[in-house]
């Protein structure tokens, strides 16, 4: 499908949410996940004639997103594991539930940046896209046991650091 | 524990809702959009637009008034060009007359003071 400048709007206004949340939990900056979400979308302008729908679309994107968000990645030198402890010593004196929601949340996506580049994208695509496993595979062109291999060690690991941090937080 | 995995997976599907970008993303996409589509336009179709755009029906009135202009201007110049070639010509000649003359009268005092020394005084 050919592309004019209203239809290519219309595409990123539904489809600009999901490139961007995915570009930023993989990258961890929101700077790096505009330019990255920008870069997908001209991708697609000038690859729309190949796509012959919108399911197919979604799913280019996805793609692309990804693979862009993690070559973004490759290129930065920010350790996101440090990021986190800085974070846990400013958030020490919030006190209300609603803070302290909003703080577990804040730590998870903390958390997510420190995980290993192919545990953190399996993660993204499960729990922000609400992707089976079998959809991820396809995907990011993977074996199935690999997705499935990352997406348990991603939650392991995500839920030790989760109660060691929270035990910090609480104590 | 099963529960517990639970609460921790709808925990982090909360952590992970999809945000919106800044609005910056779209406005810059917009534009990238018109910038692309213009660029990918066939040679063709962007040299009818620019001859389209030259032979507007609104614009009969504006040529004709650009063309008495242009031959307007192309006639003051020619009689400017001309005006000035006759001025530098004149200008030339003036100078060879004065030449001439400053040359004619030292030519005249030469001859009479040679004359003079000879003993023949010519009438003024």
């Amino acid at each position: 499908m050919a592309l004019d400048a209203t239809e290519f709007r219309r595409l990123v206004e539904t489809h600009q949410r999901m490139v961007y949340s995915l570009a930023l939990r993989v990258t961890g900056e929101t700077g790096v996940a505009e330019e990255v979400a920008q870069d997908a979308f001209l991708a697609l302008f000038r690859s729309a004639d190949k796509l012959e729908s919108e399911d197919h679309i979604r799913f280019w994107l996805r793609r692309v997103t990804v693979h862009r968000a993690t070559d973004a990645l490759r290129r930065r030198s920010h350790q996101p594991e440090a990021a986190a402890e800085e974070w846990m010593e400013e958030q020490h004196g919030e006190e209300n539930a609603e803070a302290l929601n909003a703080a577990v949340i804040a730590l998870l996506e903390e958390l997510l940046r420190a995980l290993p580049e192919a545990m953190r994208v399996a993660v993204v695509l499960r729990y922000q896209e609400e992707m089976s496993p079998p959809e991820i595979a396809a995907l990011l062109g993977q074996p199935l046991a690999t997705v499935k291999s990352n997406l348990q060690r991603g939650l392991q690991l995500l839920r030790r650091k989760a109660a060691i941090t929270m035990k910090e937080y609480v104590r | 524990m099963n529960e517990e995995s639970n609460d921790f997976e709808r925990a982090l599907t909360r952590a992970l809702r999809p945000v919106d970008p800044p609005e910056r993303v779209a406005r810059f996409l917009a534009l990238a959009a018109e910038v692309e589509a213009e660029r990918h336009l066939p040679r063709r179709e962007r040299n009818h637009r620019w001859a389209f755009a030259l032979s507007r029906p609104a614009l009969p009135h504006l040529r004709i008034w650009a063309t008495g202009a242009i031959a307007a201007l192309v006639a003051l110049s020619v009689f400017a060009g001309e005006n000035v070639h006759r001025r530098h010509q004149q200008d030339i000649a003036d100078r060879q007359f004065d030449t001439a003359v400053r040359v004619t009268d030292q030519a005249l005092d030469h001859t009479r003071a040679q004359l003079l020394r000879s003993g023949i005084r010519l009438p003024e």
